[in-house]
Order: structure tokens, then sequence, then C-alpha cells
């Protein structure tokens, strides 16, 4: 042994010196999570799909996702395996699809569970792509550019929106001020049509919402001598165009067309209360709703996430060290369809909420 | 097999004293720096005080609390200049066999069996060495973390343990990272004994013009390698973290065999 021994100390010394590190890693306390819910089935189909994403910042960093219905899932990286990490919606799709959606000219757009790519190369042709996650399949298209769209210049097109067959496309010239031009995609029948926004602009053109023929969108202006761009919010049925005024604050916050596509839900969030207004596009009358949220800020930060998906509006807040409120609210009644807390059981200052992801 | 762990053992009996001298250097150090940022503290919130005519709360509330991660700041450089040191050790664990006063390289190079064993003994020091290095490290982040909490009153300090954000990228709280870390530092440890027996393969202007090629030709494969992935806009980013890996697996195999090489064919008593 003594021929060895300047070399049985080091080896000794590192695997001593590493196993101590190791029980330290161990030791550090894991956040222990469960859903206490106050009101509401978890187990309905808006709030099921819900997961709260949850970050570990402390010493050991671990990412959590948190199921409505109690399920958690744990996940610890290491430099390897963030190496091979994907985007979001990549995950599961064929490397031919992944390939396609990192090109430059391509743009991407998901909608519940399907993630449309598209893009144009030479103007002459449009290319979409879409991969449906529940089906396991990616459909490919290829169609001839419309004769408008062939005279912008470089052009980057957007899925927008998806209803029923049709797949609502902005195509804009990126390099020149030009109009924003929208189609609509028949993807049974494989055909373009034009769709004619009556009011254009030369600035850009956001879509609120599209339900068949009904198109609420807004155009931005650039105002010379003015701060703030000129937003104006208009209501086409595709042959004319109707100026809704009276109405503050559609290009800030989060304001999206109801499903049935009658009427525009604007939703304001602030640190204690939800706003929102209900714009009637037939009576052209407004409704204003509140709730009152639960929150805390201290020095731990605020940690809020609110969006509004499908006439549902969906919010979770930090309530206390290691507590989540999360609620589910219907838009159109006012009603909560669910509210729970996730609670940490070791109530960790640690852990902040990123945000609600839908599965 | 007991011919290269008497080597390895023999090339930590020939370092030991410096081995030992650095490390109780650089723990010392740190704990005294940790000593020296909790003294300044407590001395600036007492002359605070007198100043401002505050109480200790009042003060404490505004002046703020001392963390480990803020007394602790100065390890970053500290881990810097081991690693600076583990970089020279991996050069003179050869070159001390030529310059030394016994030539030792030639008792060496005469004893029977394959030379790979030589090489191997060195690199094995030094895999002790710097794993030795990363668990003592944290040993002195602890032993620090119980000093300054003896040292310090617990209304001057934060609660919570941290570590300087430097230290962060070392200790991770995962093995694995540590691990990779490891062979990383590997790499670089049979990327230098590479260097090293080429200039004594082919010596002066010869041996720098090899080394030369050598860092050139990595820098190829690496910078060129990156400029042909990124003009072929082709691969996704998971295709080209596998290929970067592939290649530096490659790299690290080469490394290694071209040294065995070297020792075995160029390399001459």
């Amino acid at each position: 042994m003594r021929k060895f021994n300047f070399l049985l100390i080091l080896a000794v010394i590192s695997f001593l010196t590493i196993g101590i590190y190791t029980i330290f890693i161990q030791s550090i306390d894991e956040s222990d999570f469960t859903v206490e819910t106050v009101k509401g089935d978890p187990k309905q189909p808006a709030v099921r799909s819900v997961q709260a994403e949850l970050y570990d910042e402390g010493l050991k960093k671990v990412d959590y996702n948190v199921a409505l219905d109690g399920r958690v899932e744990k996940t610890k990286d290491n430099w390897i395996s963030g190496m091979f990490e994907g985007p979001y919606n990549e995950n599961g799709a064929p490397a031919d699809f992944r390939r396609f959606i990192r090109s430059d000219y391509v743009l991407t757009f998901e909608q519940q569970g399907t993630t449309y790519a598209m893009g144009t190369k030479d103007n002459n042709k449009w290319e979409l792509q879409y991969w449906e996650k529940g089906k396991q399949r990616v459909v490919k298209k290829i169609f001839p550019a419309p004769p408008e769209a062939r005279k912008l210049g470089e052009t980057q097109l957007s899925p927008d929106k998806r209803f029923g067959n049709s797949l609502y496309v902005l195509a804009q010239d990126i390099q020149n001020d030009s109009e924003t031009l929208l189609y609509k995609i028949d993807l049974k029948n494989d055909t373009i049509q034009k769709i004619n926004l009556p009011v254009t602009s030369k600035g850009e053109i956001i879509i609120l919402g599209i339900h068949n023929e009904t198109i609420v969108y807004y155009t931005t202006e650039i105002v010379e001598g003015a701060d703030d761009e000129k937003e104006t919010l208009y209501l086409s049925d595709g042959k004319k165009s109707q100026r809704l005024t009276g109405l503050k604050s559609f290009g800030n916050e989060e304001t999206k067309l109801s499903t049935d596509g009658t009427k525009l839900i604007m939703l304001e969030r602030e640190p204690k209360k939800l706003n929102w207004t209900i714009y009637d596009l037939a009576s052209k009358k407004s409704i204003k709703h509140k709730i009152s949220i639960p929150s805390v800020t201290d020095e731990s930060g605020s940690g809020e996430y609110t969006e509004l998906k499908d006439d549902l509006i969906y919010t979770a807040n930090r309530t206390g060290d290691g507590v989540f409120n999360v609620l589910v609210i219907d838009a159109l009644s006012e009603r909560v369809i669910y509210e729970g807390n996730i609670k940490d059981k070791l109530k960790r200052t640690e852990t902040t909420l990123n945000s609600l992801v839908y599965n | 097999m007991k011919q290269y762990l008497m080597l390895t053992n023999e090339e930590l009996k020939r370092s030991w004293k410096m081995i030992v001298s650095v490390i109780l250097a650089m723990a010392s150090i740190e704990i005294l720096t940790v000593v020296g940022r909790v003294i300044y503290h407590e001395r600036q919130i007492k002359e605070y005080m007198s100043y401002s005519k505050l109480t200790e709360s009042e003060a404490l509330r505004s002046f703020g609390k001392l963390s480990f991660g803020l007394a602790s700041v100065y390890f970053g450089y500290i881990v810097l200049v081991g690693i600076v040191l583990v970089i020279l050790y991996a050069v003179q664990i050869w070159y001390r066999d030529w310059f030394g006063e016994s030539k030792y390289i030639y008792r060496l190079l005469l004893l029977p069996g394959s030379r790979a064993k030589i090489f191997f003994a060195k690199f094995t020091s030094l895999a002790l060495v710097i794993i030795s290095f990363i668990g003592l490290q944290w040993v002195v982040i602890q032993l620090s973390y119980a000093i300054f909490n003896w040292l310090i009153k617990d209304d001057y300090r934060t609660s919570s343990f941290n570590i300087p954000i430097e230290l962060n990228q070392l200790y991770t709280m995962n093995l694995i990272d540590t691990l990779i870390l490891v062979v990383l530092a590997l790499f670089i440890v049979s990327f230098l004994f590479m260097l090293v027996l080429l200039e004594r393969s082919y010596r002066k202007v010869k041996g720098l013009l090899f080394i030369v090629l050598e860092v050139v030709a990595f820098f190829i494969i690496m910078v060129g390698g990156m400029y042909v992935i990124e003009k072929l806009d082709f691969f996704l980013s998971q295709e080209i973290s596998a290929i970067m890996l592939a290649i530096f697996v490659l790299y690290f195999v080469y490394t290694i065999w071209k040294s065995l090489r070297l020792l075995k064919w160029k390399i001459s008593v």
C-alpha cells in the first residue's frame, strides 16, 4: 500500500469531497406541489388542458409543470440535455417539418394543437405545412401565389387563424410600406381567395378575430409629429367596412373576438383586478365587467399571468410563499368556472410562476 | 497495471508539496476574504450609525444585510488562479522530466513495456488533481459559510445560503454537469499534452511549427465546421449539437492517439 500512498490520498480526497458535494445536492429541498380545488371541476376540458409552468430559481434549477388535477412533471436539465432541447412547438414533430419552420422566410402559428408554418421563397409559390400533433401527421401544400401578392417585394406570410377548413393568412411586403393583403386558404379544396378589407393601411394590419365573413381588425399608421401610432378599429364583412368608435385600448391589451363571432372582448389587467369590456358587434353596446384577483406584491415579486382564450380568462397569481391561485373565468357570463390553489408544501420563495400552458 | 499505478503515485509524489501548498494557500486566502468582508461590513454599519445617528435596525434597513454570496465574491478570481495553475501543471509535468537535474525522462523512456503508461500516469495525476480541486473548493465554500455564520451577528446577514454567479457556473447542483466539466478539463489537458509532446518530438523551430499547425487545424475544424453548418442552413439545432459533440469526442480521441504515437515513435532517448 505504501507504494501507492500519494495516489490513494488524492483518490480518497476526490471521492470524499465529491461525496460531500453530492450529499449537499441531495439535501437541497425540492418543491412538493399539491392542488387544492376551491371551485369547479378540474377535469372539465377547459381546465384539464391547463398547466402552470413554475421555475425553481434557487440553488438547484428545477422546472415544474403542474396540472390543475394535481399531476406534476419535474424537469432537471443538465448542459448536455440543454443542448438537445427544441422549441415547444417542435415537440414530437418530424425532422423535415422542423427543418421547414426554421427557415428564415417561414412564420408559424399554433391553434388547438396544430402548428401552421407558411412562407414564400420567390413570390411565385406559397408553401404551407402544418403539424397535427394529435394525428401525428404533417400536411404539405404548395399553392401558386395570387396575382396581387406576386407584385409585392419580399413577402412575409403570416398564418393568423383557422376557422373550419379555412386558414386565414396575411401577406405583407416587409421591405416597403405596402398594403397588407388578407387571404383565405380553403384547406379542403386547396384554393386561395382574397378577402377584401375595404379599409387598409400603409402601416400594419392586425386581425383581432375572424368568424365566417366577420373580420375585426385594426390598422396602425404613423402620424407625423405624434409619439404614438394611430390605431383605428374596423368591422368588415368582406364587402364593406365599418369603423368602430368609442373603444379604447383594443391594441394594448388582450382583445379577441368571441368564439361565436358576435362580440369583441377587451381585457385589461390591473394589479389587483381584471377589467374587461364586452362589445356587442350588432347592437354596438358595451358591457363592462370586473373581478378582484388575489395577489401579493412583496420582495419576492408579484408573479402573475393572464390570458384570454376561447372566451375564457385564465389568470394565475402568486398569493404567498409557494402558493399560486389559478382562476378560469367565463368572460361572457362573468362566472368563475374554476378556482384552485397550487401549493408548495415547503413554501419555497425561490419558486416563480412563468406562465400557463395549454396542451 | 501495477507499473502504471506506481508511476502515477510517483508523479503525484514529485508534485505533492506544490499541490498541498497551492491548495492550502487558496483555501486560506478564500477564508480570509470572507472574514475580511464580514469585519468590513460590520465596521461600515457602525460608522454609518454614528455618522447618521441611527439605531442598528435603521442602519441595517438602509444599508442592507450581508449575504454569503457577497462575502465570497472574490472566490471566482481565486478559482480562476487555480485553473491557470492546473494548466501550468499540465505543461510542467512533462518539462520537469527533461529539465530536472536528474533527467528523469530517460529513466521513464527506458522502462520495459509500453510507453502509454507514462502518458496515462501523468493524465491520471492531472485528473485526480482536477477532481480534488473541484471537491475541495466545495468543502472550502461550506467551511467559509460556517465561519461566516459564526462570525457575523445574526441581524447583519441574510439567512439563505447562496454563492456568487461565477461559482454557480461551476457548481450547478447537477452531478452530470460536474462530470462534463471534468471531461472538458481533461480535454484541455490532453490537448496541452499533445502540444508539449509535439515540441519535444521535433524540437525548436520545427516543433513550434507543428504546434502552430495543430492549433490552426483545431481552430479550422471548430470555426470552419460552425461556418459550414451556418452556410448550409440545413441542420436543426439538435443536429448541430450532435455534430459538435461528435467532433469534440473524435478530436479528444485524436489528441490522445497522437500523443501516444509521438511518445512511441518520435520521442527518443
